[in-house]
């Protein structure tokens, strides 16, 4: 487990790519980082400090250490706008969190302080990229979804076409191995 | 060659008027612009944009996407109600034992619902025409299997299928050419699937599909972006839409958002109009020489019901009290497991191959045949939404949803229905849409034949489980639509018991043709949309001749 997964600054920094990924799609990808204003986000974005936490409370939590700030945002303020107590639960969860703790750690101490319920949410928004049950349920990732990435080396994300014509009928890579662009670690 | 009149108070004029541009409607209008008449099609719904239905279906919440909010994608107009699911608006009231299990996803739209199909394209089995004579239950069609044959080689041209060309792949394998497209490639899965399967008798064979495996028609190469249901991203995958534009590229008109309603009828039983709503509220009037009614399964006979006039009280083409009766789709349900070894599901298109060994046999005179789809959509949010219960964190929780999303297996069964009077559309009393028509009613009951299919599917089912050594095998217990609507203009030789002929023209008015779902007389356990175009272009050669006959009347 990295130390950034807890920082005391709480300011966690927009990366051009997240920036220009999170706000106009990865098609601009292409062309955007040659435009003068796309520089600017990086600098002109921070997010605010409760969110901050959030974002590391989830960092820890998926033992991820490139999430998407902007991401954490929206999901942070959907979160507390569907349950405004989870404001606190947020605040208490981070409360526990130290340096070095694993993800089993954090969740086994989350569930011992009442907080299981806040940990799967942050989970389920986290891995499935939506908050919220029900008719209430708000999309806040599509192809960021955690979800797709444990399986990135075998499937697409529906809708997407990575691999051009037919591209399916080789042969898959072994189950057992974790998707070779896995980033966490 | 002729072309649509249109006046300046908005009526209009033409050779052909079609109501309803889906794949039916669409493939008719094209041949009939082919010919050189002039073609009206109107529509109620709105024109879809596929882009933004993509970007649509990337925004629903992860419990629309995972629950198939098929329907909630596509923008719908007020004045043309669909079925909507999340939450339910309650436009078709169901009824009766089942009345759960017929919960159908339509679009009205141009293009119809094959905007959000699979692209699976059967055909009846021989037999499946023969279902009285050959097992004494349901009826017989006017028509043979032979009698359509050609019809189904055409339809297979018109909506590019790629099928496989070993005959001990095809089901069935009576076919007089071969598909035009070689057959789409499995995956690991369907190929793992069937090793194990076809040595005990399921039969595991290629689904042939209207997409494209080489450039066709103007469609690319599919890229196995894994979301034909509810839309193909990039059109490799037929939609009636493909056909709406080439039918208009030629000169045919499509009228969107035009809401047929009524119909009138001369002292021969003749259609002479048909009057539509626009926006405003405002009637018009379509006059031709030949008309087609082909706007699904439920709206057709509601349709017919709606539009009954002095002279056909019961609703047109109704002399018969049929319309409306003998409803059926594909009741289904589903078998879930996890395999011991990798399946991989999710990789190309979201169906390649499916058990047909239940499709046919002796037993039919007693219990329904069935069919396994093994679905090859992506198992990843199933997978995460289980996973996310077990109380795992960090490595272990992705771990344990790439487990499932690697070895899950959903297999989707249908069982097939025996016409039914009882299952009966009518018009609701109470419920009226945005124009004021009423909404359709449906009392349903799947019957004891489909009950019993159930028992014998879900006893090879658990066969099947065993030969994976399946973990979490779970058969569900309730039956969900298909979408696969038949009935409501049932065919047959008999005008006092049936609504068409043979080639889906209405008993009761000579030039009124109605084909597609709503005519068969059987349903067989595959997807109806090979069959319905089949029907399409059996009544356009049909019309055709009409509307020669009518030319040569005219001049003589």
């Amino acid at each position: 487990m990295k130390d950034k997964h807890k920082t005391d600054v709480g300011q966690w920094m927009l990366t051009r790519r997240s920036a220009v990924t999170g706000l106009l799609g990865s098609m601009a990808l292409l062309t955007l980082p040659r435009m003068g204003w796309a520089k600017n986000l990086q600098s002109d974005y921070t997010l605010p400090s409760k969110a901050s936490r959030f974002l590391n409370v989830s960092a820890a939590l998926t033992e991820r250490s490139d999430l998407d700030p902007l991401i954490a945002n929206r999901t942070y303020k959907a979160i507390t706008e569907l349950d405004p107590s989870q404001t606190a639960a947020i605040e208490k969860l981070h409360a526990l969190l130290t340096d070095g703790m694993s993800a089993r750690e954090l969740f086994n101490a989350a569930t011992d302080a009442g907080l299981k319920d806040t940990v799967v949410n942050i989970q389920t928004a986290w891995y499935t990229g939506t908050v919220g049950s029900g008719e209430d349920s708000r999309l806040i990732a599509y192809k960021d979804a955690l979800m797709y990435r444990t399986v990135e080396d075998g499937l697409v994300v529906p809708t997407y076409c990575d691999f051009g014509p037919l591209w399916w009928s080789g042969t898959p890579v072994p189950p057992s191995r974790l998707p070779a662009n896995n980033s966490a670690s | 060659m002729s072309e649509v009149k249109f006046a300046s108070n908005g009526d209009a004029q033409a050779d052909v008027i079609i109501v309803g541009s889906g794949v039916v409607g669409a493939l008719i209008a094209n041949q009939m612009r082919d010919e050189g008449h002039s073609v009206l099609i109107i529509e109620a719904g709105l024109r879809i944009n596929r882009a933004q239905a993509v970007e649509n279906w990337r925004n629903m919440p992860l419990r629309n996407r995972a629950g198939g909010d098929f329907q909630g994608l596509y923008p719908q107009s007020e004045y043309a109600t669909a079925p909507l699911y999340f939450p339910a608006n309650d436009y078709v009231g169901l009824s009766g034992p089942n009345g759960s299990s017929f919960k159908q996803g339509y679009l009205r739209t141009v293009g119809g619902t094959t905007w959000h199909w699979a692209a699976s394209c059967w055909r009846h089995l021989p037999e499946d025409f023969r279902m009285k004579s050959l097992y004494g239950v349901g009826r017989d069609w006017p028509i043979s299997y032979e009698d359509l044959e050609p019809y189904y080689c055409k339809a297979e041209e018109q909506m590019g299928v790629a099928g496989p060309n070993d005959p001990e792949m095809q089901s069935p394998s009576q076919r007089s050419r071969p598909y035009p497209m070689d057959m789409v490639p499995w995956g690991h899965g369907d190929r793992y699937f069937a090793e194990v399967v076809n040595d005990h008798g399921f039969k595991s064979i290629p689904i042939p599909q209207a997409r494209s495996t080489r450039p066709w028609n103007g469609r690319p190469e599919c890229c196995g972006n894994n979301n034909c249901q509810p839309i193909c991203p990039i059109g490799a995958m037929y939609n009636g839409i493909h056909t709406v534009e080439a039918a208009e590229s030629k000169g045919a008109k499509v009228l969107a958002e035009s809401v047929v309603y009524k119909i009138d009828t001369d002292s021969n039983n003749r259609i002479t109009a048909v009057h539509w709503l626009d926006t405003d509220g405002a009637s018009h009037k379509a006059t031709g020489r030949q008309y087609v009614i082909a706007c699904n399964g439920i709206e057709t006979p509601r349709l017919l019901l709606l539009a009954a006039n002095e002279r056909n009280p019961r609703g047109i083409a109704n002399s018969s009290d049929q319309v409306g009766r003998n409803m059926m789709d594909h009741s289904g349900f589903h078998c879930t497991f996890l395999t011991k070894e990798p399946m991989w599901l999710g990789r190309g298109p979201a169906q390649s191959s499916c058990l047909v060994g239940p499709r046919s046999g002796e037993f039919r005179s007693d219990y329904s045949a069935s069919k396994f789809i093994l679905n090859n959509i992506n198992e990843v949010p199933g997978a995460a939404t289980k996973a996310l219960q077990l109380g795992l964190a960090g490595r272990e929780l992705e771990a344990e949803i790439r487990r499932r999303a690697i070895h899950g297996v959903d297999l989707s069964i249908s069982l097939e229905p025996l016409p039914d009077p009882n299952n009966r559309l009518t018009l609701s009393d109470t419920r009226k849409d945005k124009h004021g028509l009423a909404c359709p009613d449906i009392h349903y009951d799947v019957g004891d034949y489909v009950r019993k299919g159930y028992d014998a599917a879900s006893e090879q089912l658990r066969q099947i489980g065993q030969l994976f050594n399946a973990e979490e095998f779970n058969i569900t217990t309730s039956l969900n639509a298909n979408n696969h609507i038949m009935g409501g203009c049932i065919m047959g030789s008999d005008p006092s018991d049936s609504v068409t002929d043979g080639d889906c023209r209405a008993h009761d008015h000579d030039n009124l043709w109605l084909p597609g779902g709503a005519a068969m007389p059987s349903a067989s356990v595959v997807n109806t949309t090979l069959s319905m175009a089949a029907l399409a272009l059996k009544s356009a050669d049909a019309i055709s001749q009409a509307l020669s006959r009518d030319a040569q009347g005219a001049t003589a």
